[in-house]
């Protein structure tokens, strides 16, 4: 899975790769925010480069092992486990246990989608059937919570298994544009009047949320962070989210490294096989209908887990939560952004899929223009990450990973040099339209521009360079077309 | 006298897999030369160069006086050199007609299209019967056939054949390979062709090179290939 | 039974406008394969464009004409030795030939601007996977939404419609004007569509493109050119479909496509993707569909109805009404 590294020797061994200085860089930001508080900025500095180096040293001698994703998962949970400890309130916590809660959905996505290659945008639909059954049978029957749970995420389960059968008669888009009337269906359905008794037609199902036993409660109180959480109001609230928080995270955590352990089995093997080639998969002896509709219940499985999760989370169903786009369509697009069929990837989708709106919201308020480019800024922030990084940003870090620094730096090196001055004065024509722009007709404007020269593929660029070479036939393109002129 | 084609020291790889160490080709006018070679010793990687599906590392590909290496695909049809693709590689789900026309993309001459569909149709009556039927149906040796016509209908100079025999039925192959022979003959169509099977290909060729690892081992007329027990032997293998 | 046959027209008329967004879905997935679900946020963006061009334009800016002068597409009245160029004019002061000027003017625009998304920001997401490029049309999809709430804000601005004189008797029924030119101009484009990709060069090159990218190279067809002329031509379709939508439900504003354009969905898949005569076909029935539900059954079953019958009907045939059946690449 994970790419080992370039083994270097002496000195060289104590240069970081690309990604060790991404973390080495985190590290120093975190110890300069620890230290941040203490009135000496000179020991603050100087204490965190100790912390820094000495954490490198030892880092380059366990080097070996910690190419091991194992020991960046057991990292990555140890920073979760503190997550209530690190949001500055209980907002930033409730989104974190919605992280977990989508991770969930991302996970079952990713089984469907990106190792048996079946592309469902109906996945909205299995949640909330999965938290309406829930909320149904605890609100209106009294049900205990867990024990309505087991029956949401059986159902839920046993609903995908059939609902793979169908699915194995449709090709690609048809499945797609089959699963999206899916999600469609389900929200009016739950608005008839018919329903009504049972699922609170529009105004959906409240339910009281669920509150930490009484030793867990104090515990977490106790300890919650003082600055933060003053009165007692606000220390109880600090309780009930970090225990919502352990829960979601205890099932996402489950629902990753059961992803992970699958990806790798035999199962997973087959499913991509399916995913590649069917007819090659039947030809090894592998089930493909078998395996296509267990992709399906398994993958349902995960959306029953995120559909409990996410009534235990928010306490709240109703029509509206299961919209299409927030529901089906934007977890998608955020599987594919983070990595389809990687065991990361999902995880990176679904922080992007709760943070990315956040902080985009945050840029966007900052100046009134911006207020209403939020989606313009979502949408170029997905045309750009697809355009730049195919394999989704798992497999970016992946590739830029295995290049060492002077790759990298002799790839942009060469790349620079390859171009004709023509290239350059393109570009500095470019630059200079930009700021034009932004000096007579705005700023967003500008950005616009920028935004589009930067996802504008190099050969539109070399398209261009062709243009003015046949207007000026003595420059040359590069060096593989200079071969053949001989 | 200089050759039709010339393909001069060029180099290709796939990402980092070497398909082509070095390799220099000369293809005279009117001629039929063969590629022969085992699997991976990089035949149909210099079809692909040639035709432009593939870009040389380096080195030329230079025809009638024209350096072609490195251009697209499109471009290097429209010099009429047309290349029938390793498997094939029809438009399953269009009619054989249809096919055929797109054969003709790139000309304009109605008359002369037409007159090109006859004596295709001419040289392959089968496809004339199935001329409405969608091309996936057709059998393999029919889809050979296609393939090739559709070729023919670029009215090429230059014909590049990947392994016209490849899974085809022994009488088949010879019915292929007579047309092959005709084509060069009637129509004066220069012929490179790529083979796994030696001694058919040598019955048609005038010129062989002999392939292994990206560079040419061995190249002779094809009569002194036939002739040489070592070459027959380690290269050829029957 | 006058009823019936009143929501029978109304929902032909209706399931035009899905027919033609539709028939734009069509185009694009027979060139390129892909499902583009930004398709009626261009529809809507190119409309708006036209809308903004039928504004009066101030031509102050051209030297030598005089400061004050304003133009207003959609009334003007060319004469030409004191003949009028104009065709007919409406009581408000369209005239048709203003209309005509605004349509071909957009159309243009929204043919540029289809081939500059496919350049631009599809082509470098193909590949080896089909989802990049339908993630990147989400993406168009949030940025024109965005950008047109920021241009033009989110209260639906009028559009005109060319013919708006008194809705036709047809004894058992009425329509209104617009219905029928929606109707005319449907069935016309899906004709064109259909000869296009049938009986043209260039579209059976546009075909063969999308099946087989490196054989059709071998034929002499710049399949990059092909891509870029099928996203060109739907996103002129989507253009047309955008511009008669507009008048016929309450004028254009940012959010008004999305909902149609599911219907879009519905209707292609009903007719089979890779089908001209599908969609339109497709189109129709869903808003027939979709009224009669409204009528006999209750508005709030309408989505319910049409979306399980898209299912209901890929079940029995995988492909469409009008597809043509799968072929297994091996």
């Amino acid at each position: 899975m994970h790419q080992t590294a370039h083994y270097r020797d002496g000195v060289e061994r104590f240069v970081p790769s690309p990604s060790e200085a991404v973390l080495l860089a985190a590290l120093v930001l975190f110890c300069w925010k620890l230290y941040g508080g203490t009135e000496n900025d000179a020991v603050a500095g100087l204490s965190s480069v100790v912390v820094v180096v000495v954490a490198w040293v030892v880092g380059v001698s366990l080097r070996a092992a910690l190419n091991d994703m194992r020991w960046w998962l057991l990292l990555g949970f140890l920073v979760a486990l503190i997550v209530p400890w690190l949001g500055a309130n209980t907002f930033q916590v409730g989104v974190m246990s919605q992280v977990c809660v989508f991770a969930l959905l991302i996970f079952g996505l990713n089984v469907v989608t990106g190792y048996t290659g079946q592309i469902s945008l109906g996945h909205g639909a299995l949640v909330g059937i999965s938290a309406y059954i829930i909320a149904i049978l605890s609100s209106n029957y009294g049900w205990n919570v867990f024990a309505a749970m087991t029956v949401g995420i059986s159902v839920t389960t046993a609903f995908g298994f059939v609902l793979g059968i169908p699915a194995l008669r449709l090709a690609g888009p048809y499945l797609a544009i089959a699963t999206l009337a899916a999600a469609l269906i389900f929200p009016p359905l739950l608005k008839l009047d018919t329903f009504e008794d049972y699922t609170g037609g529009i105004q959906g199902l409240h339910e009281t949320r669920l509150s930490p036993p009484g030793p867990i409660e104090s515990f977490l109180k106790e300890h919650a962070p003082s600055d933060a959480y003053q009165n007692d109001f606000q220390r109880r609230k600090f309780a009930e989210e970090s225990y919502l928080y352990y829960i979601s995270l205890a099932a996402g955590v489950v629902g990753l490294v059961t992803l992970w352990n699958l990806g790798r089995s035999r199962f997973g093997r087959a499913f991509v096989a399916v995913r590649d080639s069917e007819v090659a998969a039947t030809s090894m002896g592998i089930n493909v209908p078998l395996y296509k509709v267990t992709a399906f219940g398994i993958s349902a499985l995960y959306a029953g887990f995120a559909g409990a999760a996410f009534f235990l989370v928010i306490a709240f169903v109703a029509p509206e939560s299961f919209d299409l786009v927030n529901l089906s369509i934007n977890p998608l697009a955020y599987l594919v952004i983070g990595g389809l069929a990687t065991t990361g990837g999902p995880v990176v989708g679904a922080f992007g899929y709760m943070w990315v709106p956040r902080v985009i919201n945050k840029i966007a308020t900052v100046s009134g223009d911006f207020d209403k480019l939020q989606g313009a800024m979502t949408g170029l922030l997905l045309i750009v990450v697809m355009t730049r990084l195919p394999q989704g940003v798992w497999g970016g870090v992946r590739r830029v990973n295995a290049l060492s620094w002077q790759r990298l730096a002799g790839d942009s090196w060469a790349w620079a040099f390859q171009r004709s001055p023509l290239f350059w004065a393109g570009l500095a024509l470019a630059a200079v339209v930009v700021v034009l722009i932004a000096q007579f007709i705005g700023t967003v404007w500008a950005v616009f521009a920028l935004a589009l020269l930067i996802v504008a593929p190099h050969d539109v660029w070399s398209g261009a360079g062709d243009v003015l070479r046949r207007l000026n036939p003595g420059w040359k393109r590069n060096a593989s077309i200079q071969a053949d002129v001989t | 006298m200089a050759p039709m084609l010339e393909v001069r020291s060029v180099r290709a790889a796939y990402g980092p897999v070497v398909a082509l160490r070095e390799i220099s080709i000369r293809v005279p006018e009117r001629s039929i030369v063969t590629l022969l070679g085992a699997n991976g010793a990089g035949k149909s990687t210099t079809l692909r160069v040639i035709s432009g599906l593939m870009r040389p590392a380096a080195g030329a590909v230079i025809f009638d006086g024209l350096p072609i290496g490195g251009r697209p695909a499109d471009w290097v049809v429209r010099q009429r050199i047309a290349h029938v693709p390793e498997g094939r590689q029809i438009f399953a789900t269009l009619t054989v007609e249809e096919n055929l026309r797109l054969g003709a993309y790139t000309r304009d001459d109605r008359a002369g299209i037409q007159d090109d569909m006859t004596r295709v149709f001419a040289y392959f009556p089968r496809l004339k019967e199935r001329r409405r039927q969608v091309a996936g149906t057709l059998s393999g040796g029919e889809q050979q056939m296609l393939a090739m016509g559709r070729a023919l209908m670029t009215r090429p100079r230059l014909l590049l054949l990947d392994e016209p025999s490849l899974g085809l039925a022994p009488l088949i192959v010879k019915d292929i390979f007579r047309i092959i022979q005709a084509v060069n003959e009637e129509d004066g169509v220069t012929i490179l062709l790529v083979e796994q099977d030696a001694r058919v290909a040598l019955s048609v060729a005038s010129y062989g090179y002999v392939l292994e690892t990206g560079r040419v081992a061995v190249h002779a007329t094809a009569a002194e290939l036939k002739a040489n027990e070592t070459v027959r032997r380690s290269y050829l293998g029957y | 039974m006058e009823t019936f046959f009143a929501q029978l027209a109304n929902g032909a008329s209706t399931g035009a406008l899905y027919g033609l967004l539709a028939l734009a879905l069509v185009f694009i997935f027979r060139a390129t394969d892909v499902v583009n679900f930004a398709q009626g946020e261009m529809a809507m963006f190119s409309t708006y464009l036209g809308w903004s061009i039928s504004r009066p334009l101030s031509l102050s800016w051209i030297p030598f004409l005089g400061v004050d002068r304003h133009l207003n597409l959609l009334t003007w009245r060319p004469e030409v030795f004191g003949l009028p160029l104009y065709l007919g004019s409406e009581n408000d002061g369209l005239t048709r030939l203003g209309y005509l000027v605004v349509l071909v003017v957009t159309v243009a625009i929204a043919f540029v601007m289809g081939a500059l998304i496919e350049r631009l920001l599809i082509r470098p997401s193909e590949g080896k996977n089909l989802l990049n490029a339908v993630i990147v049309t989400l993406g168009i999809f949030a940025f024109l939404n965005s950008l047109a709430n920021f241009r033009y804000g989110p209260v639906p601005q009028t559009y005109p419609a060319p013919f708006r004189g008194d809705a036709v008797d047809f004894g058992l029924f009425k329509m209104s004007q617009h219905s029928l030119f929606a109707l005319v101009v449907a069935a016309v484009l899906m004709i064109a569509v259909y000869v296009f990709f049938q009986r043209t060069k260039l579209g059976l090159g546009v075909r063969a493109a999308a099946l087989n990218p490196s054989a059709s190279q071998l034929m002499g067809i710049n399949t990059g050119r092909m891509l870029t002329l099928g996203w060109a031509l739907a996103a002129a379709i989507g253009c047309v479909a955008g511009m008669l939508i507009a008048p016929a439900l309450s004028g254009i504003s940012p959010n008004l496509m999305f909902g149609i354009l599911l219907y879009g969905f519905a209707a292609a898949v009903l007719g089979g993707l890779d089908s001209a005569l599908g969609a339109v076909v497709g189109g129709i029935a869903v808003g027939v569909g979709q009224s009669m539900v409204v009528q006999y059954v209750g508005s709030q079953w309408s989505d319910i109805i049409a979306f399980g019958l898209i299912i209901a009907i890929l079940m029995v045939r995988p492909t469409g009404l009008f597809g043509a059946p799968a072929v297994k690449k091996v």
